[in-house]
């Protein structure tokens, strides 16, 4: 089976990522400005036979630094989207704590939420569904600001839209559009500009680019490289696809069935992935250049229903390297290489023996200096 | 085995042969308009496009499944030699299943979900085979084993809603296999699932292939898949086939600046500036132009040669061959594309 | 997956014009009964409003010398028991019935939306309790409760409108309860709590636009229903009082000479019927699917 490697350029001098924050391990050297500790989503469930809890997001711990942008990648069913909901506040977590900027973003409730939510800022999926197709584009960018006092006026809260339109790539006459009156790559900016016009803090992009064709796809992801350049937003990217993720992050956390299976710094993770989820997701994402006979992408059955985890180690029913042990014990979260944490008993072992090769994931990125 | 090796062993005889093809929406607009396409037996050809490209419809169109509102309006398609434009729905319905069958993207939506698995998967086989009930459970169970279904005893007998993702998709291509067809039109198989199962789904497509002397018609935007499975590749844009051609080639060296940018779109591959490549403007409006290329309006090879413009935007190109087996749909010589001055 | 075909608005006013043809074309593309039942409403209403002017003769006006005449030159629909013109008492009579039909079916709409998107937007308990008065009174027919009231308190307009819409509220509180919810769950609103509106804003400029359509159809259709019961409350003489003119009461008048002069009791109940037909027919054509598929061209 012949691969197919494409190669591009490596980047030129001027590249807007040469200076994203390189850094060691988990005991960061500089405070988090997002931290999700321990937490965890329980679902009760009424059943004929008991109430069954499905854990959609179980014991998270996760430190994005500022400036940073984390990617959360993951299958339907891993809690990915729980996870984005938890940090929105849009439900409330089981267990755990998550800091924003130190401060126990948990608390607030009722109108003190309500002013607080200017902070933190979710980018969704299908921006056709996230504005209301009766309301212009003006005025759905425009309102939000008028319900946290930002601007002096209408006529200033007018001005700033024209100028963040401009600023997201749309011209003037976008204005007074409808939403049905735009392409789904348009209207992505503008849930963007809609959520930046609220200068977050945080932004939480959930799938920002699923819904979109392949050029739309392009165009938001430069679009929020040029944000990241520019304003040194913190940004959580969520994505079921490791090619968007590969792109835009700094750092990425591989998430199975609620517990994260794997974090590391991007190229870290490229170059040599551990956890063999890692590498079958690897090899399944990029598999032009992999081909379909790759042996480390090969996973046993379907994911595991989140009502019935397996024991233990919740990936070795489909794990090519299970041994007996790891459906009695759990695995820990561990370091395994500077920048680099793998929930796996066996990791080294895997990684020296005869089929440990790694999946290929050719593109030369420019390497910060 | 290198791509050349596989494309002498899979040449075979031309088994569905599209000529001009047009299928218009109530009457006037033309959503496919002259398509031309070659599936040869054991071959895999990939349909690749954006949305709005009309590559739906083709697939719909092929096995004549098209919904009331859009018609085929012109052109041929030729299923061994015979034209099924011309034929009956009862000569057709004999047609689906036995000779060409189809896969759909949403495997749950094309089971009835209050039936059992068993039933559904033999109904091409009661129809096409006349096997009495008996015979075609155990047929089934075989069915659902060959596709890599666990415990198919079991699952023949559960009902479709209680399937997975994953799962459904499987027991789709078992019902679709079930009858023996010789051609499989696969309409974005696996977009609606997961990475992991999606490549689950395309090894079994691939010894399905194999195993029965199948030839496959993939239509997807997924140019990694295409790239991974396909031997040929057909890129739609606007309702014609703007290239055609050996995946590897295609993939690699396209001859088309359209193709140019959607692999480079499609596979996030970035430019010398750090940024990737994005096409600009939009595709909304292509359909609506008559003079010139359909693609001249975004197309940055038009940009970088002022010469070329005259020609872009006055007459339609042919599809002409560029190479063995190679075509594209374009005025300019397709080195040009490579020089290096075009983003 | 993006097919739309985008047509640009240069300005915030093609975007409003583009309404105006929405609205235009929302009209024309009804059913034929949508627009038969419009035109008739139109009629109706504007026999109803212009009546004084329009009628020839006071409604009221006695003339025991020419009773019960059949059609003729001065009297187009012939006169009644007393000589009392028919067509001019048609005309007025219109007046009450649909006056007070309209009134008890803005007060319900109002009342009863706002209650069932309350309930929808809140859930928990208030929404339990709410849903559970509403599933009580709703098996509660008003005519028995006007005619339960009008019983003690006699007849007056206030108790009338009273009585309709002690009850008339729930299945607009039904309705909009449910609309809300399936709102509730759109995207869009998520988007809203995610960027901090006020909970106002997102009921009043989010949540009742986009319900406002069924549960307009619905009001037109209850419209039509509270037109014949107020002529049937009318009818029983527990409405408007003679010596008013009243489509229902006329109805009552004209029952004892039902064979001399069928007129009498075909005339005002031609009208109430037509008047209610329209506004069924309006209501009815707004839920009919706008004929011919959308295709989404793939």
């Amino acid at each position: 089976m012949m691969r197919q490697t494409i190669t591009a350029p490596v980047c030129a001098i001027e590249c807007p990522r040469r200076d994203a924050p390189r850094y060691a391990d988990l005991a960061l050297r500089e405070p988090a400005f997002l931290s999700v500790e321990a937490v965890a989503k329980h679902y009760r469930l009424p059943g004929f036979t008991g109430s069954k809890v499905v854990k959609s997001v179980d014991n998270i711990t996760l430190r994005v630094r500022p400036g940073e942008v984390m990617g959360l990648v993951g299958e339907s069913g891993c809690g990915k989207s729980t996870f984005a909901r938890i940090v929105t506040r849009q439900t409330d977590v089981t267990e755990g704590e998550v800091l924003i900027d130190g401060e126990d973003w948990l608390a607030p409730t009722g109108e003190t939420l309500r002013r607080r939510r200017r902070d933190v800022q979710l980018i969704f999926q299908d921006p056709y569904a996230a504005l209301d197709p009766r309301m212009t584009i003006g005025t759905s960018m425009g309102a939000p600001m008028a319900h946290h006092g930002i601007g002096a006026g209408a006529a200033d809260r007018r001005a700033r839209v024209i100028e963040m339109l401009h600023d997201v790539g749309l011209d003037l006459s976008f204005f007074g559009r409808l939403p049905k009156q735009c392409s789904g790559g348009q209207l992505q900016r503008v849930v963007i500009g809609r959520a930046l016009l609220l200068e977050p803090k945080l932004l939480i992009c959930d799938e920002p680019t699923s819904a979109l064709d392949a050029s739309m796809r392009t165009q938001i992801l430069n679009l929020l490289m040029d944000l990241k350049a520019r304003r040194g937003l913190t940004m959580v990217m969520i994505s079921h696809d490791l090619r968007v993720v590969r792109y835009l992050c700094d750092r990425i956390a591989v998430m199975y069935l609620g517990k994260l299976v794997e974090i590391a710094d991007r190229d870290v993770l490229f170059e040599s992935p551990t956890h063999p989820y890692t590498k079958a997701l690897i090899a399944a994402s990029l598999l032009d250049q992999n081909g379909l006979e790759a042996t480390d992408a090969m996973l046993d059955g379907e994911p595991p229903s989140p009502l019935n985890p397996p024991a233990g180690c919740n990936f070795h029913t489909r794990c090519p390297h299970a041994r007996p042990d790891c459906a009695e014990f759990e695995p820990g979260l561990k370091q395994a290489r500077p920048g680099q944490f793998v929930r796996c008993r066996h990791w080294e072992e895997i990684a020296a023996g005869p089929f440990a090769a790694q999946p290929t994931s050719e593109v030369a990125y420019p390497t910060p200096r | 085995m290198g791509s050349q090796d596989k494309m002498t062993a899979t040449r075979g005889d031309p088994l569905l042969e599209v000529r001009n093809l047009r299928v218009s929406l109530e009457g006037d607009k033309a959503v496919v308009d002259g398509l031309d396409l070659t599936i040869r037996r054991r071959e895999v050809v990939a349909l690749v496009g954006e949305s709005g490209s009309g590559k739906s419809v083709t697939a719909l169109a092929l096995s004549r499944l098209l919904p009331d509102a859009l018609k085929i309006t012109g052109g041929s398609i030729r299923f061994e030699g015979q034209d099924i434009v011309a034929k009956s729905e009862a000569e057709l319905n004999r047609m689906r299943g036995a000779d060409i069958s189809m896969l759909f993207q949403q495997p749950q939506v094309m089971l009835d979900p209050t039936s059992r698995v068993h039933a559904q998967v033999a109904e091409p086989l009661r129809k096409h085979r006349g096997l009495q009930r008996r015979h075609a459970f155990a047929r089934v169970v075989d069915l659902l084993r060959s596709v890599g279904i666990p415990d198919p005893a079991e699952r023949a007998r559960a009902f479709s809603h209680q399937l997975s993702g994953g799962m459904a998709q499987r027991v789709m291509i078992a019902a679709a296999m079930a009858a023996g067809p010789k051609l499989l039109v696969a309409d974005e198989p696996t977009t609606a699932l997961d990475v992991t199962v999606q490549a689950q789904i395309l090894r079994l497509l691939k010894e399905e292939r194999e195993r029965h002397d199948l030839s496959i018609l993939l239509i997807t935007h997924d140019l990694s898949i295409v790239s991974a499975f396909a031997d040929r590749v057909a890129v739609m844009y606007a309702g014609r086939i703007l290239e055609e051609g050996p995946t590897a080639q295609i993939m690699s060296e396209p001859a088309h600046p359209y193709t140019r940018a959607l692999v480079r779109c499609s596979l996030l591959m970035p430019g010398a500036d750090g940024r990737l490549l994005s096409i600009p403007g939009s595709g909304s409006q292509a359909l609506s132009i008559t003079d010139g290329c359909r693609f001249a309006p975004r197309c940055a090879l038009m940009q970088a040669h002022p010469g070329l413009h005259a020609a872009c935007q006055g007459r339609e190109p042919a599809l002409d061959p560029v190479g063995r087996n190679w075509k594209s749909r374009c005025h300019a010589d397709h080195h040009l594309l490579h020089e290096g001055n075009v983003t | 997956m993006d097919t739309r075909m985008t047509a640009p608005r240069a300005s915030l006013q093609d975007a409003r014009s583009s309404r105006l043809a929405d609205a235009y074309a929302f009209v024309a593309s009804r059913h034929w009964t949508f627009k038969v039942g419009s035109a008739l409403l139109v009629l109706v209403l504007a026999m109803v409003f212009f009546a004084p002017w329009l009628a020839p003769y006071d409604p009221g006006a006695l003339n025991l010398i020419s009773r019960l005449r059949p059609p003729s030159a001065e009297h187009w629909l012939g006169t009644d028991h007393l000589g009392r013109d028919v067509l001019s008492r048609l005309l007025v009579g219109g007046q009450f019935t649909v006056t007070i039909s309209a009134i008890t079916v803005v007060i319900s709409l109002v009342l009863g939306t706002l209650i069932g998107v309350i309930a929808g937007r809140a859930g928990g308990l208030l929404d339990e309790v709410a849903m559970r008065v509403v599933d009580l009174l709703i098996s509660v027919p008003d005519v028995v409760v006007a005619i339960f009231l009008i019983g003690i308190f006699g007849p007056s307009y206030f108790t009338l409108i009273f009585s309709l819409t002690l009850v008339g509220w729930t299945p607009y509180a039904r309705l909009a309860r449910a609309l809300t919810k399936e709102v509730n769950s759109r995207e869009y609103i998520r988007a809203a709590e995610v960027l901090g509106m006020k909970r106002s804003f997102v009921i009043f400029r989010h949540i009742i636009p986009n319900t406002i359509r069924p549960i307009a159809a619905v009001s037109f259709l209850r419209f039509g229903h509270k037109l014949i019961t107020v002529g049937g409350l009318s009818y029983l003489g527990l409405g408007v009082q003679p010596p008013n003119p009243d489509w229902g009461l006329m109805l009552a008048e004209a029952q004892p000479y039902l064979e001399r002069a069928p007129l009498l009791m075909i005339a005002p109940g031609a009208v109430i019927f037509l008047a209610a037909l329209s506004v069924t027919w309006i209501g009815h054509g707004m839920e009919i699917e706008r004929r011919g598929a959308r295709v989404a061209g793939q």
